[in-house]
């Protein structure tokens, strides 16, 4: 059966002023899979995030989301995705419902699920409160609901567990877990938590100074290095290239 | 479109902008009074004419709602246009499936619709007590007609139309350099020059429809500029 892949880069390059900060990044994801993308401060994560949703444009590469050329119709790409890019941000006078309302409005989409969306990223209680006045790990749910509550196919998410507490972390991981399973939604995302990608990662791709130096299955890294992920990814984005 | 701007309209609170308009209204409508009254404050004056006829003193205030409302429109599209395109709210913006032109063309009408029909509704209000209290107990020695009274509109009308292009022209300037200062500079800027050179024009409406038509030309290039900018804007 051919592999489905969700999201695909293929010799993806990205220049800011000259330099380049992606270079050579190819990578691929699978439909119904989680993917967990790894990498140290600057390697260059968040701006694949963004080329993936046309936020930027690629200096030279292919770009494929959900079978789209993302730099033809990014619109069509956006309508199907959800993501969470960077420290998320917010209409701070309206409340957590008002801005997931205003957010299906944006996306065209009537009747979505916005109470069930709330029960499902712990916010079931915010009531009228404004945005203004929530936590961090009360606006980092809130961002979450915001990029699942119009049902999308795939979920882009920069550090999606950043700033919540153990339990939020656990619900949020058995969240994303469940999407997938129940939804059959896609979920590319990126973390520092080590052990939380060990846990839902089906795949992992680690990118050094822009460039995916190796694609593996959470059970290949097990069998190779038995203390965990953590041995992996020192050796691996400290200049050790593995080769498969 | 339609949608765009109600959704605009829906996450924007346009209340402190409600309260500025009032607030400049009722100081307007003062100013147009003490303007009435400066000849009979020193009869023997005699360089008063611009402040003894109803065209001149419609003329005037005219030009100062138009100051007052090209800067509130910079100020309008500094808070819905410049610093949601700074930094990193874009990113909110363009993650949405709505053609990016499409959004900021939204958000220019909606400024450009509210500064054009505050000014007209501030302006009638003023114009309508004004010349009220004139048919009972005139101040001024001119002879309140219709004529003076459609000239009034027409004035007003053209001026509001002003207020609101110049705005956009100082959104351009603006949104240039990605900053709220250099956009109510800008503002302030252009207000002021054509404040001084319309004076000249103050009894001739042709000379505010030809900075009309220099004006929309000027927005039209702004406008399409802008929406160039926000296409290949990265964040």
């Amino acid at each position: 059966m051919q592999t489905e892949f969700v999201v695909q880069t293929k010799n993806l390059c990205k220049a800011f002023a000259g330099k380049e900060v992606i270079h050579d990044c190819t990578m691929s994801v699978e439909r119904g899979t989680i993917y967990g993308f790894l990498g140290k401060n600057g390697a260059g994560k968040t701006t694949v995030f963004k080329i993936l949703l046309e936020l930027l444009k690629p200096t030279m590469g292919e770009v494929s989301v959900l079978g789209v050329d993302s730099s033809k119709n990014n619109l069509e790409v956006l309508r199907r995705t959800g993501s969470l890019i960077e420290t998320p941000i917010f209409y701070e006078h309206l409340s957590a419902r008002e801005n997931l309302q205003l957010h299906l409005d944006y996306m065209e989409m009537n009747g979505g699920e916005i109470a069930e969306t709330l029960k499902m990223v712990g916010l079931s209680n915010v009531g009228t409160q404004a945005v203004s006045t929530f936590s961090l790990g009360m606006r980092q749910r809130l961002a979450i609901a915001r990029a699942i509550v119009h049902k999308p196919e795939l979920l882009i998410l920069d550090e999606p567990v950043n700033g919540l507490d153990p339990v939020g972390i656990k619900e949020m991981r058995e969240l994303f877990c469940d999407l997938v399973k129940r939804q059959k939604i896609t979920i590319l995302l990126s973390s520092h938590i080590l052990s939380e990608i060990d846990k839902i990662a089906d795949r992992i791709g680690v990118i050094v100074n822009g460039n995916v130096v190796q694609e593996i299955s959470p059970q290949e890294i097990k069998e190779k290095y038995p203390n965990g992920l953590e041995d992996y990814f020192m050796e691996i984005t400290n200049g050790g290239t593995y080769n498969e | 479109m339609n949608k765009l701007i109600s959704l605009e309209l829906k996450r924007n609170s346009l209340r402190s902008y409600h309260t500025g308009v009032f607030i400049s209204g009722a100081l307007m409508l003062g100013l147009l009074y003490l303007l009435a009254v400066i000849p009979k404050l020193d009869p023997s004056e005699t360089d008063l004419e611009m402040f003894m006829s109803y065209r001149s003193l419609t003329g005037l205030t005219n030009i100062m709602l138009m100051v007052i409302f090209t800067i509130l429109s910079a100020v309008m599209s500094s808070k819905f246009i410049i610093e949601e395109y700074a930094g990193k709210r874009a990113i909110l913006l363009f993650s949405y499936p709505v053609s990016r032109q499409n959004v900021l063309s939204a958000k220019m009408c909606m400024v450009f619709l509210y500064t054009v029909i505050a000014m007209c509704l501030c302006g009638t209000v003023i114009f309508g007590i004004f010349f009220g209290t004139e048919s009972l107990f005139p101040i001024c020695s001119d002879t309140l007609t219709f004529p003076a009274i459609l000239y009034c509109s027409f004035s007003l009308i053209s001026y509001s139309l002003l207020a609101g292009v110049w705005g956009i022209v100082a959104l351009w300037i603006g949104f240039g350099r990605q900053s709220v200062t250099v956009t109510i500079v800008a503002a302030v800027i252009i207000a002021i020059v054509m404040c001084q050179i319309m004076a000249m024009t103050l009894n001739y409406l042709v000379g505010a429809a030809l900075f009309l038509v220099i004006g929309s030309a000027a927005a039209a290039i702004a406008w399409t500029d802008l929406k160039r900018n926000i296409a290949n804007m990265e964040v």
